[in-house]
């Protein structure tokens, strides 16, 4: 930022990436005039005339002798970021952990399957080699936001059944095994819900999904997951980083 | 609720079929009874999942005469910043670009909270029009500051690309990006140049593109069809 403009516009612009960027989550109070007054070493009138620009726009709000709060957005949104671009953020569940939400994991189904030459050839396995299947119903605050359909093959986890993916999550289970899926291969396209997912995240035709195919290979280039997952459009909103 | 069932299963092993024999766009499928005994299931089952394909946009159907492998979506690398035309495979003839507008215009309230740049910093606007085998698939758009690169107008971005311009003539290495991928209802002012009518979505990718020292390069928004793109990332 230009460090001739105005003070005030500096520090509201400062608080509105913030708040874009979910370091001050919608409904977490932000630090308050009188601390950002003393931590950028500017007058109070200046940190006010910041805030309540950005009160007057609808971002955040004033609780009297409280402090000021991020206004939550009628549409709430999540990130997804892609999966393995970042070492922290593994998986779905993990970022958007990230930006303070608690995943719950519901497992629709599970099972071992075979002779399925689709699945084999996204895995790599020879015809006949057992595919373990893990449908998981991924919701935050009580809404549905991802259908992931997961394929591992059994060889790599022989005890995944006696697990609960409820609990435990994938990637730390397949990483005790030694076969964290390490890089990533995907496909993104944009589609109309359809059978079965309209279904079970209750949805209709005409509203959109993510569908994000991937497989994960573990540091050994062995193929280790094939997973399809399904993110609410409106939901959710598909980022992803860059650096060369 | 039981998540899979048998229509879906053979609509994944016809997509094996069509990725393992190779077929291309165009193609022939074999009938229905064919199928049906491959896989072992009912004509009904199966023409299920045909349907699901076909709204997925791997298939097509033409009444009384049978299914056929549709144009595979254009595939769109999202880990690397390269210019769109290298990444057009192959597996299409022809892609070229028609510049639609090329001007000099001033940060607005959208472009300063999209870019952070003060409201007035003099931008390049370069609007262009994607043609993949003669269908228009997307409306690109950069916005460039002009102290990045002075004059930048008088290249011709029908010929070459807007990345390979900005290394070659400004020695510019763009080093990273944050891009989102969003999807809404078309809006008027690409929606003639693509043929589409406001109950038709768009795809939107946009970011900031930055070099080395963090410096912003390029605002780019790229309006896609929904059914012609696919993102990659490997």
């Amino acid at each position: 930022m230009d460090y001739k403009i105005p003070l005030y516009i500096q520090l509201r612009e400062t608080i509105l990436q913030r708040i874009k960027e979910g370091e001050y989550l919608p409904g977490e109070k932000i630090p308050s005039e009188r601390e950002m007054a003393t931590i950028y070493k500017i007058n109070r009138m200046t940190v006010k005339k910041a805030v309540n620009s950005l009160v007057e726009e609808g971002y955040l709000y004033k609780v009297k002798n409280e402090g000021t709060y991020v206004r939550k957005t009628k549409k709430k949104r999540w990130y997804i970021n892609d999966p393995g671009l970042e070492r922290d953020n593994q998986g779905l569940g993990a970022s958007l952990k990230t930006y303070g939400y608690n995943v719950e994991n519901d497992v629709l189904e599970k099972s071992v399957i075979e002779n399925r030459h689709y699945l084999e050839s996204k895995l790599n396995l020879q015809h006949g080699e057992k595919v373990y299947a893990l449908y998981r119903l991924r919701s935050v605050e009580d809404e549905s936001l991802a259908l992931e359909l997961t394929y591992v093959p059994l060889k790599y986890f022989e005890d995944i059944d006696e697990h609960d993916f409820k609990k435990v999550s994938l990637y730390d289970y397949m990483s005790s095994k030694g076969h964290l899926p390490v890089n990533f291969k995907q496909k993104m396209t944009i589609q109309n819900a359809k059978r079965p997912v309209d279904k079970i995240m209750k949805l209709n035709s005409d509203d959109l999904l993510y569908v994000l195919e991937f497989t994960g290979l573990d540091e050994n280039n062995n193929v280790v997951e094939f997973t399809v997952s399904y993110m609410r459009c409106d939901k959710v909103k598909y980022r992803f980083f860059i650096k060369q | 609720m039981k998540v899979m069932t048998l229509d879906i299963i053979v609509a994944d092993e016809v997509k094996y079929m069509i990725e393992s024999e190779n077929l291309k766009e165009g193609d022939k499928l074999p009938g229905e009874r064919e199928l049906s005994e491959r896989f072992c299931v009912q004509r009904l089952t199966l023409r299920l999942g045909l349907q699901m394909l076909e709204e997925e946009g791997y298939i097509y159907s033409k009444p009384r005469k049978g299914y056929y492998v549709a144009k595979p979506r254009i595939q769109k690398n999202v880990k690397r910043i390269v210019s769109s035309s290298s990444q057009i495979q192959s597996s299409f003839k022809s892609s070229q670009i028609k510049l639609i507008k090329l001007c000099e215009i001033e940060a607005d309230k959208y472009l300063n909270k999209e870019t952070n740049l003060p409201l007035g910093t003099r931008l390049y606007e370069i609007k262009r029009l994607r043609i993949v085998d003669g269908e228009p698939v997307s409306v690109d758009y950069s916005f460039i500051p002009k102290n990045v690169t002075p004059g930048i107008d008088k290249y011709d971005f029908e010929q070459y690309s807007l990345y390979n311009i900005l290394e070659l003539a400004y020695g510019i290495q763009l080093s990273s990006s944050i891009q989102t991928i969003e999807v809404f209802k078309a809006e008027p002012n690409y929606r003639d140049l693509l043929g589409l009518s406001e109950n038709d979505n768009i795809v939107l990718q946009s970011g900031k593109v930055l070099d080395k020292d963090g410096n912003l390069i390029e605002f780019s928004e790229s309006y896609m069809k929904q059914e012609r793109f696919a993102y990659v990332y490997d």
